[in-house]
């Protein structure tokens, strides 16, 4: 039988991609990316980002189910 | 381009009712249920957060505010890429105890109507701008396309259609159970519609409006401002706190809550809904910048909340303003109808019913649906009516960010549900309050006041304006400082109840432990049950939900074990709980199905629902938790394959535990045993065990059982089971009990074969003795029988006969006690009376035919009159074994001396000899089997331990007593011969 992923370990890497999310939308970080010269779609692109690792994320624990 | 009022008015009519359609269809089944069920509907379905405000405000917000219009969306996405710590365990609580919404959840976790009645009340007041908003937005779109004011009556055709859908298909069942699949279905639809709306506006504002990609990027670098436009007021404006305020309405918003948990089909879609409804998102807000910047581009004279129609309005196909249109119909009426279904439900439980709970006669059920059905139109013309009074050029964002720093305040309580147990309903109240008030002070007053509803001198925001500070960041971060000081300060200070604790325990993320049911349902059956409910529920009602209840749990109407009625109950509860509330549910139990209070419930009572529980949440459990439960399973694991009977009973001798040993034993199965009491399982079981129970014996050995025609024997312990709970039991108080049964059938079976070999053994080495004494008395009998054939004279020949008589006796009673001493015996078949002194001579004369017992001087002193009881035979192996091991030890002349005496209770045998004596490391392992000092082929080994083994069998005991050199002296001690032991023996 194949291990399944520990639900603990899957609480602290959504624990892990949520400070991500934070950090990269509620840090001074923001200023980094809100700056005049960057093409008007990063933030939607950085927001992808963040989706598709808790998309990668959720595929990673999918067996672990209620 | 304007459009007539009719063609707007009958395109919108004919898009709600292809809703109408969709619903219907869902509802009937001629939708599959797992279309409904997959992920992606329940996903699409979340849309419904996506209100006329993203549809249409989110241009105007992104020209006044830039990207912060982002931070409405960001915020969901962390609250969605949290589900597991968060939402997940949020719907698992849902789902468990039958909670249709955040009134319910606060109200169950609090134990507190009032927290329950102030949830839903605050709910109403900061949802209603937000619903005048939906309707506000409908007509102003409709003003937009046509260019004149639509008349009121317009507005008023819109919410009686969302009336007549909401409760067609939001309010057809009472139960949270039945899920309403067609609402599900047409909300998915509303999204779908609106997103597709949406990127088809915003493909038409890049290549109809800027001819394709190029041009857009073309005026972008001719026009920076644009872009700065959108980057400036991230990093000056209140853009953390739109996050956060979003965060909180992610899952708290009523319409949010009843989709994402109230609603939710299957249990697996929120972990898509994780990331997607994050995408959905994202999607539906990616056009919004080349529609603002195409709004621009046209340099259209309008509001900016409303270019999302604008530029279809210029010079697009004559179709997409209208299709525009009918994406923010859809906006609208999939906002208005959920968050209506959700407040109604809301304000049944906690205001309407607790203020007048219907007369037991009527139909509750029927009384439940109208009244909420009545609720919704209620609802949905209050919105109407503040449509009518609200200022109508407060802005689309405006209202709907009063009802986001509403739903906020809930967070702290949202803490308590989940991470802090000691959050009470003291402190949920008073903060819900102080944030409340700030709340009204400073956002719902300038409102009413901007609207002309109330008269007041206050203007915060001027005054806010004049302090430089950002309304938002003000309002959130105070309201919520207020609020969580309050629940925070109070909860500490203050105590819970015991039902709060209770509470705290069920809801806690840490602690997915399942809470034990405590004490005994005064009912009996569920009979009484239904009974017991009539006098508030109704009779039909009461019968039903009893019912149900069976029917979830699997029992059958007869079921009287207290253990299940308690299942029973707490199941009616949580079915109650989902019609009319968590804490009139709570009440209405507690009145009518009334818990024995007398009856002190032991932990082992809740063992079964426990387990049960536990194996439910197994997956959720993390840490700590997740190893005991490891290590619960281990033992449990244990306790079930022992090869011995297990049988644990609570202290009312209700069993909880029943192995598979002792299902192979008995042929009870264990969900036979289970729950019920000891005395009323299966004879003879019920008798046995209960009569153990009962006793004052911790050991019962030997106790022979008839089972199907066959004796079984079997050796039975038992242990008290002290209760974590009862830690000092008062005197007299009943504890658990565990019952080992160890059954020694084949055990028994096998050592009479073995004492049955070791008996043949000796018949063996005796073999030599008994050739030569039965060689002598033939011998002698065949002389005279020669002298016979000569003799005459009758009185010799009488003389010769009796002689003859005399040795063939003496051959019959070697013969006889050879074949006494060699039979097989069955297991403790051969109880009974016998003389001691009888045995004694007999196994004596077997011994002196060995080679060993001609050696020695054999003497006896044993009174004749001492009797005993027991297995004679076995009695007899006993001592042949001794005086056969005591003649061996002598040397050649050596005396070996045999004495039995009764002294006190008991009767004395000593066996001494003047051998060579026992070394005493010898000493320690002479009893055990197959030791032997012996040559090969001249012991077994087994002599002494059987000797050992049937002496214990008789509640005896053996000693040894031995010097090197001097002798050796084997005591035995057994009991003498009463009616007490002739009892023992019997069982």
């Amino acid at each position: 039988m194949p291990n399944r992923p520990d639900p603990e370990q899957q609480n602290e890497h959504t624990l892990l991609l949520a400070f991500f999310g934070i950090f990269l939308f509620g840090s001074p970080l923001t200023l980094l990316w809100a700056s005049d010269n960057n093409p008007w779609f990063l933030p939607y692109l950085l927001w992808l980002l963040v989706i598709l690792i808790g998309a990668l994320l959720s595929r990673h624990y999918r067996h672990h189910d209620l | 381009m304007t459009y007539e009022l009719e063609i707007l008015f009958g395109a919108s009519l004919l898009y709600l009712l292809i809703l109408f359609l969709i619903a219907y269809i869902t509802d009937s089944g001629l939708i599959p249920d797992s279309w409904t069920s997959n992920p992606f509907v329940y996903v699409l379905s979340l849309g419904v957060y996506a209100t006329t405000w993203s549809y249409y405000g989110s241009v105007g917000f992104a020209q006044r505010e830039g990207f912060q219009f982002l931070a409405i969306y960001l915020g969901v996405t962390i609250a969605f890429l949290l589900t597991p710590v968060l939402l997940r365990p949020i719907l698992q609580l849902t789902r468990d105890y039958q909670l249709t919404s955040p009134a319910d959840l606060f109200a169950f976790r609090y134990r507190s109507q009032l927290a329950g009645a102030l949830v839903t009340l605050f709910m109403l007041v900061g949802t209603l701008p937000y619903i005048a908003l939906q309707i506000r937005a409908v007509t102003a779109s409709i003003r937009v396309l046509t260019q004149e004011v639509p008349p009121q009556l317009l507005a008023l055709g819109f919410c009686t259609m969302l009336i007549l859908f909401a409760i067609m298909f939001g309010a057809r069942h009472v139960s949270p159970r039945d899920k309403h699949r067609g609402l599900v279905a047409a909300m998915a639809f509303e999204s779908l519609v609106k997103l597709t709306v949406l990127l088809l506006v915003g493909g038409y504002a890049v290549f109809g409006v800027f001819s394709g990609p190029g041009e857009l990027s073309r005026w972008l670098t001719e026009h920076p401002e644009a872009t700065r436009a959108l980057y400036e007021p991230v990093r000056e404006g209140p853009w953390f706190t739109l996050i956060f305020l979003s965060f909180c309405a992610a899952f708290l918003l009523p319409r949010q809550f009843h989709m994402t948990f109230a609603e939710n089909l299957s249990l697996r879609s929120i972990r898509t809904a994780s990331w997607g409804f994050p995408l959905l998102l994202l999607l539906l807000n990616l056009a919004i910048p080349p529609i603002l910047w195409a709004g621009e581009y046209l340099q259209l004279d309008m509001d900016a909340d409303y270019f999302v129609l604008g530029i279809t309005l210029a010079g697009g196909p004559e179709w997409l303003p209208v299709l525009t249109f009918i994406g923010g119909v859809s906006a609208a009426s999939a906002m208005v109808i959920v968050t209506t279904l959700a407040l109604s439900s809301m304000s049944m439980n906690h205001l309407l019913l607790p203020a007048s709970y219907p007369d037991p006669k009527l139909d509750i059920y029927y009384w439940l649906l109208w009244g909420r059905r009545l609720l919704i139109a209620v609802i949905i013309m209050a919105g109407f009516v503040f449509y009518e009074l609200l200022e109508h050029n407060q802005g689309l964002v405006q209202l709907g960010l009063i009802s986001f720093v509403a739903v906020a305040q809930f967070l702290p309580g949202i803490i308590g549900v989940l991470y802090w147990r000691r959050a009470n309903r003291i402190g949920f109240i008073a903060g819900l309050l102080g944030g409340i008030s700030v709340w009204s002070m400073t956002l719902l007053l300038p409102v009413l006041k901007n609207s002309g509803i109330i008269e007041t001198s206050i203007d915060i925001p001027a005054l806010l304006q004049t302090a430089g500070q950002d309304q938002w960041q003000f309002v959130t971060f105070w309201s919520l400082a207020i609020n969580g000081l309050l629940f925070t300060v109070f909860s500490l200070i203050t105590r819970q109840t015991p039902e709060e604790q209770q509470a705290a325990r069920a809801c806690h993320m840490g602690n997915t432990m399942p809470v034990p049911l405590e004490g005994v349902v005064a009912a009996g059956s569920p009979d009484q049950f239904a009974q017991g409910l009539s006098s508030t529920l109704g009779q039909d009602a009461a019968q039903k939900e009893v019912a149900q209840a069976l029917e979830d749990l699997g029992m059958p109407w007869d079921e009287t074990r207290p253990s299940e009625l308690r299942r029973l109950r707490e199941r009616i509860e949580r079915n109650l709980s989902g019609m009319i509330g968590p804490q009139m549910a709570h009440m209405i139990i507690n009145q009518q199905l009334a818990m024995n209070r007398q009856a002190k419930t032991a932990l082992a009572n809740s063992i079964r629902y426990i387990e049960e529980r536990l194996e439910e949440s197994r997956s959720q459990m993390l840490g700590l938790n997740a190893d005991l439960d490891t290590l619960r399973r281990y033992h449990r694991q244990i306790l079930l394959d022992l090869p011995l009977g297990v049988c644990a009973v609570a202290p009312d001798h209700t069993v909880v535990i029943w192995n598979l040993a002792q299902e192979v034993i008995s042929g009870v199965e264990s969900r036979q045993a289970l729950g019920r009491k000891l005395n009323s399982l299966p004879p003879p079981w019920g008798e046995m065990l209960a009569g153990f129970a009962l006793s004052q014996d911790e050991h019962v050995p030997h106790m022979g059982v008839n089972l199907d025609g066959r004796k079984r024997w079997f050796n039975l312990h038992k242990a008290t089971i002290p209760d974590p709970d009862l830690m000092m039991p008062e005197a007299g108080h009943k504890t658990g009990l565990v019952i080992l049964l160890e059954d020694l059938t084949d055990l028994e079976t096998l050592e009479a074969e073995v004492a049955h070999s070791d008996r043949l053994a000796s018949i063996g080495r005796l073999a030599a003795g008994v050739a030569h004494e039965i060689g002598n008395p033939v011998t002698g009998i065949a002389s005279l029988a020669q002298n016979l054939r000569e003799e005459q004279e009758p009185k010799v020949i009488e003389e010769s006969i009796e002689a003859i008589l005399q040795q063939t006796r003496r051959i019959s009673g070697i013969v006889h006690s050879l074949m006494n001493y060699s039979r097989s015996g069955s297991v403790g078949a051969e109880y009974g009376t016998f003389n001691f002194r009888e045995i004694i001579d007999e196994s004596t004369s077997l011994v002196r035919l060995t080679r060993a017992g001609k050696q020695v001087d054999c003497s006896i002193s044993c009174p004749d009159e001492i009797m005993l009881i027991g297995d004679r035979q076995r009695l007899s192996q006993v001592l042949v074994n001794l005086l056969t091991n005591a003649c061996d030890a002598s040397f050649q002349g050596g005396k070996v001396e045999i004495f039995a005496f009764e002294e006190d209770n008991e009767v004395h045998l000593e066996v001494m000899d003047q051998g060579q004596g026992i070394p005493e490391e010898i000493q320690q392992s002479m009893f055990e089997p197959f030791f032997t000092t012996k040559q090969p082929g001249e012991g077994t080994g087994l002599g002494l331990s059987m000797a050992h083994k049937i002496i214990q069998e008789h509640n005896g005991r053996i000693e040894v007593d031995s010097i090197t050199g001097v002798g050796t002296r084997i005591a035995v001690h057994l009991p003498r011969h009463t009616d007490q032991q002739n009892h023992a023996l019997k069982r």
